[in-house]
């Protein structure tokens, strides 16, 4: 946070984002044979035409780089990001804003496909459309009720993640000074996602609430867009020990595309695979995944985009969320994965440096593919 | 937690109404200290139910008649709604209800009660031999995320508020949460709003390091209005010496509770109260101490009905943790026996000085420390 296209349309500067007249192709050469029959999934990437009434030119490009994708899936978050808490009027937001993805869904179903269970994620990858998982980015729509898990459920939401960067009465999100651990409601609200089969997502959470988080599920959790604190030490990044910890229960981290994972200057795809690598270093091979936290069409790179992104920077900065002294040119994408199939893209790069097509299928989507899937049943 | 009142309200229970006395019983001549009707004294927290519900005209009048009997100058009230529902809009406007009852319920007996805004309010109560009404918040839930309802709520005559009650809010942990977190960068941003508008901010039912570090952050001195000491009862509901001398040197005051926190075992009598005052003025000096009851201002008739409803009370506050693991429900109340009186402040100034205290000291215990405290923030 603040999430961009909130802190662009507070800003009022959605237009100056709009989609490239055509699209950056991907570099010839630098795809992996495989990706095609690989069930890819991010686990976190959003398309403007869910939150937008986007039509004409913007809805086709959004619609095309779905398609160019070859995502077989991704988690979308449908609320709160964040922004709003516990009143009524969120409560209302959040499914409005559901019951808007799902309609969103149904109107294009030629390019997407809402995910209920594991069965509709082989149809997606089978069928080449985009499966959209509905996600919370906070519990704060549950409000002082976990019985609001089964209403959620029912409306298609299938992975909550526990907080968001601040505290809620769950736990604490990552900008905690106080790294609170989860309440008893929390443990609450875990029992209940557990017993609901909706998928716990610690992302987001201070040290101990991702520590407790692992702790008390009972299911597989995940950790769907995070860095490794061993390599960035940031309060966004998960350490090695919450790392195993989540492996040993069968879990997957989503390595994020946003500048948490160096402390300096702007990450690029080697800084990524970086992450990676440590993650498979102390979690295995089957507890790594990419969540990218962007948009799945390339961002178009103008002179206006440029500017903004810059005052967008400043206020990140200013909010904690980069600290201070770091370069007014960071951006929330990889510059070098700044294109629709950036998962083909970066499995090329990891075939490149060795690892084998099993693995980087698992890393691609796999490994989320089956925490889903077990949580699910 | 439970409290009392609202643990009554919720089992739809109506005991306190029937336990109240035919009578009240007067105080026993022999048992005052001389001083008491010139004193200003302040209880940090009881309960006056026709200020917070619609009573009949049989508990109005016993209430009122237990109101003038008490010989105190002014309560703090709490008024919101405590405990989850606090945050949710209905706990808004609930609490908004309340409040307003409250208000005009002092209106309609203004002979009795004095709504307290200022200093000036507390010296007019105790001139006019009327009780001053301090309206609190148990929990700090009704501001929601809205530091702007601060001003709000104070606009509407609240001029305490405590910030958790006993589980987690936004702000910081109460002391069921096992967590024990401290303040949130929210919990922060209300504390100094609480300071800038100032209303008192209350830390009891606060985990340990919630009331540590709202005791810090605070500008201003603090209340910990109805709490014992940990060293004397090491249970979750009380304060450590470190955050007593803290709040002691930041220029507070904590009421001691009339409730079984007083021990870890059995039901707590005078001399249990008298150690914890005591205690508490050893760590933290005279002019922090003062008393918080917790209790309904009249005195309880302990009828049959009575006497089953608090075992079932009290077996399930037992069952909730709130008095130490294995504690016997045997034999407890949420109020001392043999202060059991309207005019329980009265009594208990009286065995202060046969034990020595003088009478400067016992009056700053019975509320001019609380006095001072609440003159010193709202200015």
């Amino acid at each position: 946070m603040p999430n961009r296209r909130e802190f662009l349309s507070l800003a009022g500067f959605a237009a100056a984002f709009a989609l490239p007249a055509a699209r950056a192709a991907a570099p010839a050469g630098a795809t992996w044979p495989p990706f095609r029959n690989s069930l890819a999934i991010d686990g976190e990437a959003g398309f403007d035409l869910f939150y937008e009434d986007a039509d004409g030119p913007a809805l086709g490009k959004d619609l095309a780089a779905a398609r160019a994708s070859g995502l077989s899936a991704v988690l979308l978050s449908v609320g709160p990001n964040g922004r709003f808490w516990l009143d009524d009027a969120a409560f209302a937001r959040t499914r409005i804003s559901l019951e808007r993805c799902k309609a969103k869904v149904a109107a294009h179903a030629d390019t997407f496909l809402l995910v209920g269970n594991a069965r509709d994620l082989a149809s997606a990858q089978h069928e080449r459309r985009v499966g959209i998982i509905p996600r919370f980015q906070g519990s704060e729509p549950l409000g002082e009720d976990a019985y609001r898990i089964a209403l959620f459920r029912e409306l298609g939401v299938r992975v909550i993640q526990l907080t968001h960067n601040r505290r809620n009465l769950v736990g604490d999100g990552c900008t905690e000074p106080g790294n609170a651990g989860l309440s008893r409601y929390g443990h609450e609200v875990v029992e209940r996602l557990n017993s609901e089969k909706v998928v716990v997502d610690l992302a987001h959470g201070s040290q101990r609430t991702i520590a407790e988080g692992i702790a008390a599920s009972k299911a597989p959790v995940l950790i769907s867009h995070t860095g490794c604190r061993a390599l960035a030490d940031l309060p966004r990044n998960t350490g090695d020990a919450q790392l195993r910890a989540m492996a040993e229960r069968g879990g997957v981290a989503g390595i994020i595309f946003w500048p948490y994972l160096r402390t300096d200057t702007q990450p690029m795809a080697i800084d990524v695979i970086r992450h990676i690598e440590h993650a498979i270093d102390i979690c295995g091979e089957d507890h790594v995944g990419i969540g990218t936290d962007g948009t799945v069409a390339p961002t178009e790179r103008t002179p206006a985009f440029e500017k903004d992104n810059r005052e967008y920077m400043k206020t990140m900065v200013e909010e904690g969320i980069f600290a201070p002294g770091r370069p007014p040119d960071l951006y929330t994408f990889i510059p070098d994965l700044n294109m629709a199939d950036r998962f083909g893209v970066l499995a090329a790069k990891l075939s490149a440096r060795g690892h084998g097509d099993a693995r980087i299928a698992k890393i691609l989507g796999g490994n989320f593919a089956r925490v889903l899937g077990e949580v699910w049943g | 937690m439970p409290n009392r009142r609202d643990f009554l309200l919720v089992a739809g229970a109506t005991a306190l109404a029937r336990a109240l006395p035919a009578q009240p019983p007067a105080a026993s001549a022999s048992s005052g200290w001389p001083p008491y009707r010139n004193t200003l004294s302040i209880d940090g927290e009881s309960g006056i139910k026709l200020l917070l519900e619609d009573v009949d005209s049989a508990t109005a009048a016993k209430e009122l008649a237990a109101v003038r009997a008490s010989g105190l100058g002014a309560t703090l009230l709490q008024v919101a709604p405590a405990g989850p529902s606090g945050l949710s809009d209905a706990g808004f406007e609930e609490t908004q209800r309340r409040i307003a009852h409250c208000r005009s319920a002092i209106a309609a007996h203004e002979e009795a009660f004095l709504l307290v805004g200022t200093t000036a309010d507390l010296a007019r109560a105790q001139r006019e031999q009327r009780l001053g009404v301090i309206l609190r918040f148990q929990d700090s839930t009704p501001l929601g995320f809205d530091l702007d309802r601060v001003a709000l709520f104070r606009d509407l005559g609240v001029r305490v508020i405590q910030l958790t009650h006993n589980g987690r809010n936004l702000v910081g942990d109460g002391l069921m949460e096992p967590g024990n977190a401290g303040l949130s960068n929210f919990g922060h941003a209300v504390v100094e709003q609480l300071n800038a508008q100032k209303v008192v901010v209350d830390l009891a039912h606060g985990s340990q390091r919630t009331i540590a570090e709202g005791i810090a952050a605070s500008k201003a001195p603090v209340l910990i209005s109805h709490a014992g000491c940990r060293a004397l009862a090491d249970l979750p509901r009380n304060v450590g010496d470190a955050e007593l001398r803290a709040m002691a040197r930041r220029g507070g005051a904590i009421g001691i509770i009339f409730w079984p926190y007083l021990r870890t075992e059995g039901q707590p009598t005078a001399i249990d109260l008298i150690a914890h005052l005591e205690h508490a003025i050893k760590v933290c000096g005279e002019d922090h101490v003062g008393l918080g009851t917790d209790g309904s201002l009249a005195p309880v008739e302990r009828t049959p009905e009575f006497e089953k409803e608090n075992r079932e009370i009290i077996r399930e506050t037992v069952a909730g943790g709130f008095f130490g693991n294995g504690r016997s429900a045997e034999g407890l109340y949420m109020f001392i026996a043999e202060l059991n009186v309207a005019d329980r402040f009265d009594r208990l100034a009286a065995m202060l000085s046969e034990r020595g205290h003088a009478d400067a000291r016992i009056a700053k215990i019975l509320g001019g420390n609380f006095a001072r405290v609440m003159g010193d923030v709202w200015g």
